[in-house]
Protein backbone atom coordinates (compact mmCIF):
# COMPACT_ATOMS: atom_id res chain seq x y z
CA UNK A 1 0.00 0.00 0.00
CA UNK A 2 2.76 2.62 0.97
CA UNK A 3 4.31 1.81 -2.45
CA UNK A 4 1.41 2.24 -4.01
CA UNK A 5 0.63 5.14 -2.67
CA UNK A 6 4.77 6.73 -3.08
CA UNK A 7 4.49 5.66 -7.36
CA UNK A 8 1.02 7.73 -7.29
CA UNK A 9 2.52 10.27 -5.49
CA UNK A 10 5.45 10.49 -7.79
CA UNK A 11 3.42 10.74 -10.84
CA UNK A 12 1.42 13.42 -9.67
CA UNK A 13 5.20 14.93 -9.17
CA UNK A 14 6.23 14.34 -12.72
CA UNK A 15 2.91 15.81 -13.81
CA UNK A 16 3.49 19.53 -12.22
CA UNK A 17 6.97 19.07 -13.16
CA UNK A 18 5.89 18.69 -16.75
CA UNK A 19 3.63 22.30 -15.95
CA UNK A 20 6.59 23.87 -14.32
CA UNK A 21 9.10 23.34 -17.06
CA UNK A 22 8.05 25.60 -19.71
CA UNK A 23 7.43 28.58 -17.28
CA UNK A 24 11.40 27.28 -15.94
CA UNK A 25 12.89 30.57 -17.87
CA UNK A 26 10.41 33.20 -16.26
CA UNK A 27 11.64 31.53 -12.88
CA UNK A 28 15.63 32.11 -13.77
CA UNK A 29 14.78 35.44 -14.52
CA UNK A 30 12.72 36.00 -11.69
CA UNK A 31 15.54 34.81 -9.40
CA UNK A 32 17.91 36.82 -11.45
CA UNK A 33 16.31 40.02 -11.16
CA UNK A 34 16.21 39.49 -7.48
CA UNK A 35 19.02 38.20 -6.79
CA UNK A 36 21.14 41.05 -8.78
CA UNK A 37 19.41 43.45 -7.61
CA UNK A 38 19.53 42.87 -4.01
CA UNK A 39 23.28 42.29 -4.66
CA UNK A 40 24.00 45.32 -6.55
CA UNK A 41 22.50 47.99 -3.76
CA UNK A 42 23.91 46.10 -0.84
CA UNK A 43 27.19 45.56 -2.07
CA UNK A 44 27.66 49.04 -4.31
CA UNK A 45 25.06 51.55 -3.33
CA UNK A 46 24.53 50.51 0.54
CA UNK A 47 28.49 50.62 1.56
CA UNK A 48 28.46 54.92 0.34
CA UNK A 49 25.75 55.07 2.79
CA UNK A 50 28.28 53.76 5.59
CA UNK A 51 27.07 50.35 5.57
CA UNK A 52 30.05 48.72 4.86
CA UNK A 53 30.81 44.69 3.68
CA UNK A 54 26.84 43.64 3.35
CA UNK A 55 26.87 42.05 -0.01
CA UNK A 56 28.12 38.66 1.62
CA UNK A 57 25.56 38.64 3.93
CA UNK A 58 22.74 39.72 2.04
CA UNK A 59 23.34 37.15 -0.66
CA UNK A 60 23.22 34.34 1.77
CA UNK A 61 20.44 35.76 3.24
CA UNK A 62 18.42 36.17 -0.38
CA UNK A 63 19.47 32.33 -1.30
CA UNK A 64 18.06 30.99 2.06
CA UNK A 65 14.83 33.66 1.46
CA UNK A 66 13.81 33.22 -2.42
CA UNK A 67 11.44 30.08 -1.32
CA UNK A 68 9.73 32.47 1.05
CA UNK A 69 9.30 34.60 -1.40
CA UNK A 70 7.78 32.71 -4.03
CA UNK A 71 5.37 31.40 -1.41
CA UNK A 72 2.77 34.10 -2.44
CA UNK A 73 2.80 32.40 -5.98
CA UNK A 74 1.84 29.03 -4.75
CA UNK A 75 -0.48 30.38 -2.30
CA UNK A 76 -2.63 31.84 -5.02
CA UNK A 77 -2.03 28.85 -7.15
CA UNK A 78 -3.59 26.45 -4.26
CA UNK A 79 -6.72 29.13 -3.07
CA UNK A 80 -7.30 28.66 -6.85
CA UNK A 81 -7.99 25.53 -6.67
CA UNK A 82 -9.80 25.11 -3.82
CA UNK A 83 -12.30 27.94 -4.87
CA UNK A 84 -12.48 26.44 -8.08
CA UNK A 85 -14.89 23.14 -8.80
CA UNK A 86 -13.21 22.45 -11.88
CA UNK A 87 -9.87 22.13 -10.85
CA UNK A 88 -7.63 19.47 -10.85
CA UNK A 89 -7.55 19.60 -7.64
CA UNK A 90 -10.81 18.22 -7.25
CA UNK A 91 -9.96 15.23 -9.70
CA UNK A 92 -6.66 14.17 -7.46
CA UNK A 93 -8.87 14.03 -4.35
CA UNK A 94 -10.41 10.91 -6.00
CA UNK A 95 -7.45 9.27 -6.40
CA UNK A 96 -6.27 6.29 -4.89
CA UNK A 97 -4.24 7.67 -2.12
CA UNK A 98 -4.84 9.28 1.14
CA UNK A 99 -6.06 13.02 0.54
CA UNK A 100 -3.81 14.35 2.93
CA UNK A 101 -1.27 13.57 0.54
CA UNK A 102 -2.57 15.03 -2.37
CA UNK A 103 -2.02 18.42 -0.18
CA UNK A 104 1.05 17.19 1.03
CA UNK A 105 2.16 16.94 -2.59
CA UNK A 106 1.63 20.94 -3.11
CA UNK A 107 4.10 20.82 -0.70
CA UNK A 108 6.75 19.19 -2.50
CA UNK A 109 5.75 21.01 -5.85
CA UNK A 110 6.46 24.10 -4.20
CA UNK A 111 9.48 22.88 -2.49
CA UNK A 112 11.38 21.49 -5.03
CA UNK A 113 10.29 24.41 -7.41
CA UNK A 114 11.51 26.57 -5.26
CA UNK A 115 15.23 24.99 -4.26
CA UNK A 116 15.70 24.53 -8.48
CA UNK A 117 16.10 28.17 -8.68
CA UNK A 118 17.64 28.45 -5.45
CA UNK A 119 20.42 26.86 -6.55
CA UNK A 120 21.02 29.29 -9.23
CA UNK A 121 20.97 31.98 -6.83
CA UNK A 122 24.65 31.48 -5.07
CA UNK A 123 26.18 31.52 -8.00
CA UNK A 124 24.70 34.40 -9.57
CA UNK A 125 25.76 36.37 -6.40
CA UNK A 126 29.30 35.31 -6.41
CA UNK A 127 29.74 36.64 -9.92
CA UNK A 128 28.47 40.11 -8.80
CA UNK A 129 30.23 40.36 -6.11
CA UNK A 130 33.36 38.45 -7.04
CA UNK A 131 36.34 39.09 -4.49
CA UNK A 132 33.69 40.95 -1.74
CA UNK A 133 32.68 37.40 -1.14
CA UNK A 134 34.52 34.76 0.43
CA UNK A 135 34.55 30.98 0.85
CA UNK A 136 36.59 30.76 3.53
CA UNK A 137 33.53 29.20 6.22
CA UNK A 138 31.63 28.06 3.22
CA UNK A 139 30.27 24.61 3.76
CA UNK A 140 28.47 23.30 0.36
CA UNK A 141 27.08 20.22 1.71
CA UNK A 142 25.35 22.49 5.44
CA UNK A 143 24.43 25.26 2.87
CA UNK A 144 22.53 23.15 0.40
CA UNK A 145 21.14 21.06 2.97
CA UNK A 146 19.62 23.92 4.88
CA UNK A 147 18.22 25.43 2.05
CA UNK A 148 16.65 21.97 0.99
CA UNK A 149 14.96 21.61 4.17
CA UNK A 150 14.22 25.61 4.11
CA UNK A 151 12.30 25.14 0.81
CA UNK A 152 10.48 22.13 2.76
CA UNK A 153 9.62 24.16 5.47
CA UNK A 154 7.96 27.01 2.84
CA UNK A 155 6.09 24.29 0.72
CA UNK A 156 4.41 23.31 4.10
CA UNK A 157 3.92 27.05 4.97
CA UNK A 158 2.12 27.69 1.63
CA UNK A 159 -0.10 24.96 2.71
CA UNK A 160 -1.05 26.46 6.35
CA UNK A 161 -1.46 29.97 4.39
CA UNK A 162 -3.81 28.87 1.88
CA UNK A 163 -5.81 26.94 4.65
CA UNK A 164 -6.23 30.17 6.42
CA UNK A 165 -6.75 32.34 3.21
CA UNK A 166 -11.19 32.41 2.54
CA UNK A 167 -10.43 33.46 -1.08
CA UNK A 168 -7.92 35.06 -3.42
CA UNK A 169 -9.22 38.42 -2.95
CA UNK A 170 -8.05 38.37 0.70
CA UNK A 171 -4.08 37.26 -0.32
CA UNK A 172 -3.16 40.98 0.58
CA UNK A 173 -4.08 40.51 4.24
CA UNK A 174 -1.49 37.07 4.21
CA UNK A 175 1.50 39.36 2.61
CA UNK A 176 1.11 42.29 4.76
CA UNK A 177 -0.03 40.57 8.09
CA UNK A 178 2.36 37.47 7.69
CA UNK A 179 4.54 37.30 5.26
CA UNK A 180 6.07 40.49 4.81
CA UNK A 181 6.50 40.70 9.25
CA UNK A 182 7.86 37.59 8.91
CA UNK A 183 10.56 38.34 6.67
CA UNK A 184 11.02 41.81 7.99
CA UNK A 185 11.69 40.64 11.33
CA UNK A 186 12.99 37.27 10.58
CA UNK A 187 16.84 37.93 10.02
CA UNK A 188 17.38 38.86 6.80
CA UNK A 189 18.85 42.47 6.59
CA UNK A 190 20.28 41.91 10.17
CA UNK A 191 21.81 38.70 12.89
CA UNK A 192 20.13 37.34 15.31
CA UNK A 193 23.01 38.52 17.79
CA UNK A 194 22.86 42.00 16.74
CA UNK A 195 18.44 41.76 17.55
CA UNK A 196 19.73 39.97 20.64
CA UNK A 197 22.78 42.76 21.47
CA UNK A 198 19.72 45.38 21.17
CA UNK A 199 17.08 44.02 23.10
CA UNK A 200 17.45 40.19 24.13
CA UNK A 201 13.48 39.96 24.85
CA UNK A 202 12.72 41.09 20.98
CA UNK A 203 15.82 38.54 19.77
CA UNK A 204 14.08 35.49 22.37
CA UNK A 205 10.51 36.35 20.37
CA UNK A 206 12.12 36.27 17.03
CA UNK A 207 12.90 32.48 17.72
CA UNK A 208 9.37 32.01 17.29
CA UNK A 209 9.63 33.05 13.80
CA UNK A 210 11.18 30.05 11.33
CA UNK A 211 12.49 32.41 9.10
CA UNK A 212 14.83 33.64 11.33
CA UNK A 213 16.22 29.54 11.56
CA UNK A 214 16.09 29.73 7.71
CA UNK A 215 18.24 32.58 7.21
CA UNK A 216 20.98 32.41 10.48
CA UNK A 217 21.17 28.66 9.13
CA UNK A 218 22.23 29.56 5.78
CA UNK A 219 24.54 32.22 7.03
CA UNK A 220 26.35 29.90 9.72
CA UNK A 221 26.48 27.39 6.71
CA UNK A 222 28.60 29.71 4.04
CA UNK A 223 29.71 32.95 6.84
CA UNK A 224 31.40 32.87 10.37
CA UNK A 225 29.77 30.66 12.25
CA UNK A 226 30.24 32.77 15.46
CA UNK A 227 27.98 35.22 14.43
CA UNK A 228 24.78 33.45 13.36
CA UNK A 229 22.58 31.01 15.51
CA UNK A 230 24.13 27.60 15.69
CA UNK A 231 23.89 25.70 12.50
CA UNK A 232 22.20 21.80 13.66
CA UNK A 233 19.42 23.42 15.89
CA UNK A 234 18.18 25.95 12.97
CA UNK A 235 18.16 22.68 10.95
CA UNK A 236 15.98 20.90 13.94
CA UNK A 237 13.87 23.99 14.31
CA UNK A 238 12.82 23.93 10.14
CA UNK A 239 12.04 20.22 10.55
CA UNK A 240 9.69 21.09 13.58
CA UNK A 241 8.10 23.72 11.90
CA UNK A 242 7.27 22.16 8.46
CA UNK A 243 6.08 19.08 10.43
CA UNK A 244 3.94 22.09 12.34
CA UNK A 245 2.45 23.54 9.94
CA UNK A 246 2.34 21.07 7.22
CA UNK A 247 -0.09 18.91 9.80
CA UNK A 248 -1.85 21.96 10.75
CA UNK A 249 -2.34 23.09 7.01
CA UNK A 250 -3.48 19.93 5.77
CA UNK A 251 -5.85 19.20 8.85
CA UNK A 252 -7.46 22.80 8.31
CA UNK A 253 -7.74 21.94 4.10
CA UNK A 254 -9.20 18.48 4.85
CA UNK A 255 -12.07 20.31 7.01
CA UNK A 256 -12.27 23.32 4.76
CA UNK A 257 -12.99 20.89 1.73
CA UNK A 258 -14.65 18.48 3.73
CA UNK A 259 -12.32 15.34 2.99
CA UNK A 260 -12.48 11.84 4.41
CA UNK B 1 -30.58 -8.24 -14.92
CA UNK B 2 -28.41 -9.05 -12.63
CA UNK B 3 -29.51 -8.64 -8.83
CA UNK B 4 -25.85 -9.28 -6.58
CA UNK B 5 -25.62 -6.72 -4.24
CA UNK B 6 -22.10 -4.43 -5.75
CA UNK B 7 -22.72 -1.36 -2.93
CA UNK B 8 -25.01 -1.06 0.18
CA UNK B 9 -25.78 2.69 1.24
CA UNK B 10 -26.74 2.10 5.11
CA UNK B 11 -28.41 4.95 7.18
CA UNK B 12 -25.97 7.27 5.69
CA UNK B 13 -26.44 11.11 6.74
CA UNK B 14 -25.01 14.44 5.80
CA UNK B 15 -25.25 17.05 7.80
CA UNK B 16 -23.77 20.80 6.84
CA UNK B 17 -22.60 22.87 10.03
CA UNK B 18 -23.67 25.98 8.11
CA UNK B 19 -25.75 28.57 8.50
CA UNK B 20 -28.24 27.66 9.08
CA UNK B 21 -27.35 23.99 9.20
CA UNK B 22 -28.47 21.59 6.32
CA UNK B 23 -29.08 18.15 6.95
CA UNK B 24 -28.61 17.44 3.16
CA UNK B 25 -29.32 13.29 3.69
CA UNK B 26 -31.29 12.13 6.35
CA UNK B 27 -30.91 8.25 6.87
CA UNK B 28 -30.35 7.10 3.34
CA UNK B 29 -30.74 3.69 2.61
CA UNK B 30 -29.73 1.75 -1.05
CA UNK B 31 -28.54 -1.52 -2.71
CA UNK B 32 -26.52 -1.21 -5.84
CA UNK B 33 -27.00 -3.87 -8.09
CA UNK B 34 -24.07 -5.16 -10.34
CA UNK B 35 -24.31 -4.45 -14.04
CA UNK B 36 -27.24 -1.81 -13.51
CA UNK B 37 -27.74 1.79 -14.42
CA UNK B 38 -29.29 3.18 -11.34
CA UNK B 39 -30.59 7.11 -11.27
CA UNK B 40 -30.68 9.81 -8.94
CA UNK B 41 -33.56 12.27 -9.45
CA UNK B 42 -34.68 15.12 -7.21
CA UNK B 43 -35.26 19.07 -7.35
CA UNK B 44 -31.98 21.32 -6.62
CA UNK B 45 -31.22 20.64 -2.96
CA UNK B 46 -32.99 17.08 -2.61
CA UNK B 47 -29.50 15.34 -1.93
CA UNK B 48 -28.42 13.68 -5.36
CA UNK B 49 -25.03 15.04 -5.49
CA UNK B 50 -23.95 15.28 -2.19
CA UNK B 51 -25.14 11.41 -1.71
CA UNK B 52 -23.36 10.44 -5.06
CA UNK B 53 -20.04 12.78 -3.42
CA UNK B 54 -20.41 10.57 -0.33
CA UNK B 55 -20.24 7.21 -2.68
CA UNK B 56 -17.12 8.36 -4.51
CA UNK B 57 -15.51 8.98 -1.40
CA UNK B 58 -14.76 12.68 -1.75
CA UNK B 59 -16.48 13.76 1.22
CA UNK B 60 -17.33 11.48 4.08
CA UNK B 61 -21.01 10.74 5.46
CA UNK B 62 -21.75 12.30 8.91
CA UNK B 63 -23.08 9.11 9.80
CA UNK B 64 -23.98 5.26 8.44
CA UNK B 65 -22.25 3.34 6.78
CA UNK B 66 -21.42 1.95 2.80
CA UNK B 67 -20.23 -1.50 2.10
CA UNK B 68 -18.55 -3.04 -1.08
CA UNK B 69 -18.64 -6.95 -1.18
CA UNK B 70 -19.66 -6.84 2.88
CA UNK B 71 -17.02 -4.76 3.96
CA UNK B 72 -17.04 -0.99 4.96
CA UNK B 73 -15.54 0.82 2.12
CA UNK B 74 -13.81 3.35 4.92
CA UNK B 75 -11.90 0.19 6.25
CA UNK B 76 -9.90 0.92 2.44
CA UNK B 77 -10.41 3.79 0.56
CA UNK B 78 -7.99 3.75 -1.33
CA UNK B 79 -8.80 -0.01 -2.60
CA UNK B 80 -12.59 1.25 -3.38
CA UNK B 81 -11.63 4.35 -5.08
CA UNK B 82 -9.93 1.74 -8.00
CA UNK B 83 -12.99 0.53 -8.49
CA UNK B 84 -14.42 3.31 -8.60
CA UNK B 85 -14.57 5.86 -11.79
CA UNK B 86 -16.25 9.30 -11.19
CA UNK B 87 -17.51 12.34 -13.67
CA UNK B 88 -18.31 15.24 -11.73
CA UNK B 89 -20.73 17.85 -12.65
CA UNK B 90 -17.74 20.51 -13.84
CA UNK B 91 -15.44 18.65 -15.90
CA UNK B 92 -11.78 19.00 -13.72
CA UNK B 93 -9.66 18.56 -16.94
CA UNK B 94 -5.52 19.57 -16.20
CA UNK B 95 -6.12 22.15 -18.88
CA UNK B 96 -1.99 22.66 -18.53
CA UNK B 97 -1.69 18.82 -19.91
CA UNK B 98 -2.68 17.83 -23.30
CA UNK B 99 -5.72 15.10 -23.53
CA UNK B 100 -3.15 12.24 -24.23
CA UNK B 101 -1.01 13.38 -21.51
CA UNK B 102 -4.55 13.40 -19.08
CA UNK B 103 -5.34 10.42 -20.05
CA UNK B 104 -1.71 8.46 -19.29
CA UNK B 105 -1.50 10.00 -16.54
CA UNK B 106 -5.13 8.69 -14.96
CA UNK B 107 -3.97 5.07 -15.71
CA UNK B 108 -1.07 5.58 -13.77
CA UNK B 109 -2.56 7.10 -10.87
CA UNK B 110 -4.26 3.59 -11.11
CA UNK B 111 -1.03 1.69 -11.19
CA UNK B 112 -2.36 0.37 -14.75
CA UNK B 113 0.94 -1.04 -16.53
CA UNK B 114 2.26 1.09 -19.15
CA UNK B 115 1.38 -1.34 -22.25
CA UNK B 116 -1.96 -1.33 -21.40
CA UNK B 117 -2.00 2.50 -20.44
CA UNK B 118 -0.89 2.57 -24.16
CA UNK B 119 -3.75 0.59 -25.43
CA UNK B 120 -6.14 1.79 -23.22
CA UNK B 121 -5.62 5.36 -24.71
CA UNK B 122 -6.22 4.92 -28.21
CA UNK B 123 -9.09 2.50 -27.31
CA UNK B 124 -10.53 5.55 -25.57
CA UNK B 125 -9.68 8.26 -27.66
CA UNK B 126 -11.07 6.50 -30.61
CA UNK B 127 -14.19 5.20 -28.37
CA UNK B 128 -14.80 8.58 -27.72
CA UNK B 129 -13.70 10.78 -30.60
CA UNK B 130 -11.03 12.52 -28.99
CA UNK B 131 -8.02 11.11 -31.53
CA UNK B 132 -8.02 14.57 -33.60
CA UNK B 133 -7.77 16.47 -30.23
CA UNK B 134 -5.13 14.03 -28.86
CA UNK B 135 -2.08 16.91 -28.90
CA UNK B 136 -4.48 19.83 -28.02
CA UNK B 137 -4.28 20.90 -24.46
CA UNK B 138 -7.91 20.49 -22.41
CA UNK B 139 -8.80 23.81 -22.37
CA UNK B 140 -9.72 24.13 -26.18
CA UNK B 141 -12.35 21.52 -26.00
CA UNK B 142 -16.26 22.45 -26.09
CA UNK B 143 -18.50 21.39 -23.30
CA UNK B 144 -19.44 17.86 -25.12
CA UNK B 145 -15.86 17.06 -25.46
CA UNK B 146 -14.89 18.14 -22.08
CA UNK B 147 -17.61 15.63 -20.57
CA UNK B 148 -16.76 12.94 -23.79
CA UNK B 149 -13.01 13.39 -22.28
CA UNK B 150 -14.08 13.25 -18.56
CA UNK B 151 -15.72 9.72 -19.43
CA UNK B 152 -12.32 8.42 -21.31
CA UNK B 153 -10.11 9.57 -18.10
CA UNK B 154 -13.02 7.88 -15.85
CA UNK B 155 -12.46 4.73 -17.86
CA UNK B 156 -8.52 4.19 -18.12
CA UNK B 157 -8.71 2.22 -15.07
CA UNK B 158 -11.63 0.22 -16.17
CA UNK B 159 -13.87 0.88 -12.88
CA UNK B 160 -16.86 -1.37 -11.81
CA UNK B 161 -18.88 1.41 -10.63
CA UNK B 162 -18.86 4.60 -12.52
CA UNK B 163 -20.80 7.89 -10.79
CA UNK B 164 -22.30 10.61 -13.28
CA UNK B 165 -23.10 13.30 -11.41
CA UNK B 166 -25.48 15.08 -14.56
CA UNK B 167 -23.24 14.19 -17.04
CA UNK B 168 -25.05 15.89 -19.91
CA UNK B 169 -25.86 19.14 -17.86
CA UNK B 170 -25.90 22.36 -20.49
CA UNK B 171 -25.20 20.48 -23.37
CA UNK B 172 -26.67 20.20 -26.62
CA UNK B 173 -29.84 17.73 -27.61
CA UNK B 174 -27.50 15.94 -30.31
CA UNK B 175 -24.74 16.05 -27.60
CA UNK B 176 -26.72 14.29 -25.05
CA UNK B 177 -27.87 11.92 -27.21
CA UNK B 178 -24.65 11.07 -28.00
CA UNK B 179 -23.62 10.52 -24.74
CA UNK B 180 -26.81 8.49 -24.06
CA UNK B 181 -25.47 6.09 -26.47
CA UNK B 182 -21.97 6.09 -24.67
CA UNK B 183 -24.01 4.97 -21.39
CA UNK B 184 -25.73 2.43 -22.92
CA UNK B 185 -22.37 1.19 -24.16
CA UNK B 186 -20.84 1.25 -20.79
CA UNK B 187 -24.05 -0.79 -19.52
CA UNK B 188 -23.82 -3.53 -22.15
CA UNK B 189 -20.07 -3.73 -21.23
CA UNK B 190 -21.11 -4.52 -17.55
CA UNK B 191 -20.67 -1.50 -15.92
CA UNK B 192 -22.42 -0.47 -13.08
CA UNK B 193 -23.54 3.29 -13.46
CA UNK B 194 -24.93 5.57 -10.52
CA UNK B 195 -26.68 8.49 -12.68
CA UNK B 196 -27.20 11.86 -11.22
CA UNK B 197 -29.76 13.90 -13.62
CA UNK B 198 -32.51 16.37 -13.63
CA UNK B 199 -33.30 15.30 -16.72
CA UNK B 200 -36.65 12.86 -16.37
CA UNK B 201 -36.20 11.46 -20.66
CA UNK B 202 -32.53 10.66 -19.69
CA UNK B 203 -33.17 9.01 -16.61
CA UNK B 204 -36.58 7.08 -18.49
CA UNK B 205 -34.42 6.22 -21.70
CA UNK B 206 -31.40 5.14 -19.92
CA UNK B 207 -32.41 3.42 -16.09
CA UNK B 208 -32.64 0.44 -15.00
CA UNK B 209 -33.95 1.78 -11.70
CA UNK B 210 -34.83 5.30 -10.63
CA UNK B 211 -34.42 6.94 -7.16
CA UNK B 212 -36.52 9.81 -6.04
CA UNK B 213 -34.86 11.92 -3.14
CA UNK B 214 -36.30 14.53 -1.54
CA UNK B 215 -35.28 16.54 1.42
CA UNK B 216 -32.41 14.32 1.55
CA UNK B 217 -34.79 11.02 2.04
CA UNK B 218 -35.66 8.50 -0.49
CA UNK B 219 -38.95 9.08 -1.66
CA UNK B 220 -39.65 6.22 -3.88
CA UNK B 221 -36.98 3.19 -6.01
CA UNK B 222 -38.17 0.98 -8.57
CA UNK B 223 -38.08 0.90 -12.10
CA UNK B 224 -39.79 3.37 -14.73
CA UNK B 225 -41.99 0.68 -16.05
CA UNK B 226 -43.41 0.31 -12.56
CA UNK B 227 -43.45 4.26 -11.56
CA UNK B 228 -45.54 4.80 -14.86
CA UNK B 229 -47.61 1.78 -13.32
CA UNK B 230 -48.33 2.25 -10.53
CA UNK B 231 -48.78 5.97 -10.47
CA UNK B 232 -50.74 5.85 -14.00
CA UNK B 233 -48.62 8.27 -15.92
CA UNK B 234 -47.23 7.51 -19.63
CA UNK B 235 -44.36 9.31 -18.56
CA UNK B 236 -41.74 9.70 -15.88
CA UNK B 237 -41.38 13.45 -15.94
CA UNK B 238 -45.23 13.45 -15.02
CA UNK B 239 -44.81 10.57 -12.01
CA UNK B 240 -41.73 13.15 -10.87
CA UNK B 241 -44.71 16.37 -10.85
CA UNK B 242 -47.24 14.24 -9.28
CA UNK B 243 -44.99 12.94 -6.94
CA UNK B 244 -43.58 15.89 -6.08
CA UNK B 245 -47.35 17.81 -5.76
CA UNK B 246 -48.75 14.93 -3.20
CA UNK B 247 -45.09 15.75 -1.46
CA UNK B 248 -46.66 19.62 -1.13
CA UNK B 249 -49.79 18.78 -0.39
CA UNK B 250 -48.50 16.84 2.44
CA UNK B 251 -46.17 19.75 3.72
CA UNK B 252 -49.78 22.11 3.50
CA UNK B 253 -51.77 19.89 5.41
CA UNK B 254 -48.96 19.42 8.23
Amino acid sequence: MFLQNMQILKQLLIRSFIIYKPQFKDKILNGLIFSSLNTIVFAYIMPVAGLKNFGPFILFSMTGTWGFFSTINNIAKLITDITDEGSNLTYELTLPIPQWMIFAKYALDNAYQAFIITLLILPIGKLLLWNQCSFEHFSFFKFYFILLVACIFFGFFSVLMSSLTENIYKLDNIWLRIIFPMWFLGCFQFSWKTLYSISPTLAYINLLNPLTYALEGSRAAALDPNLSLPYWPCVLALVFASGLFGYIGIAKLKQRLDCL
Amino acid sequence: MSKNVLLKVQNVTKTYHSTPVIHALKGVNLDIYEGEILSLLGVNGAGKTTLSSIISTLHPPTSGNIFYQDQSIYDHVTGFRRIIGLCPQKPNIDSMLTIKENLIFAGRYFNVPEDVIELRCQEMMNKFGLLKYADSKGAILSGGYKQRFILARTLMHNPKLVILDEPTVALDPHIRRNLWEVIKELKQEGITILLTTHYLEEAEVLSDRVCILDKGVIKLIDTPENLKKNFSKSNLEDVFIKLMQEDNTDSEDL
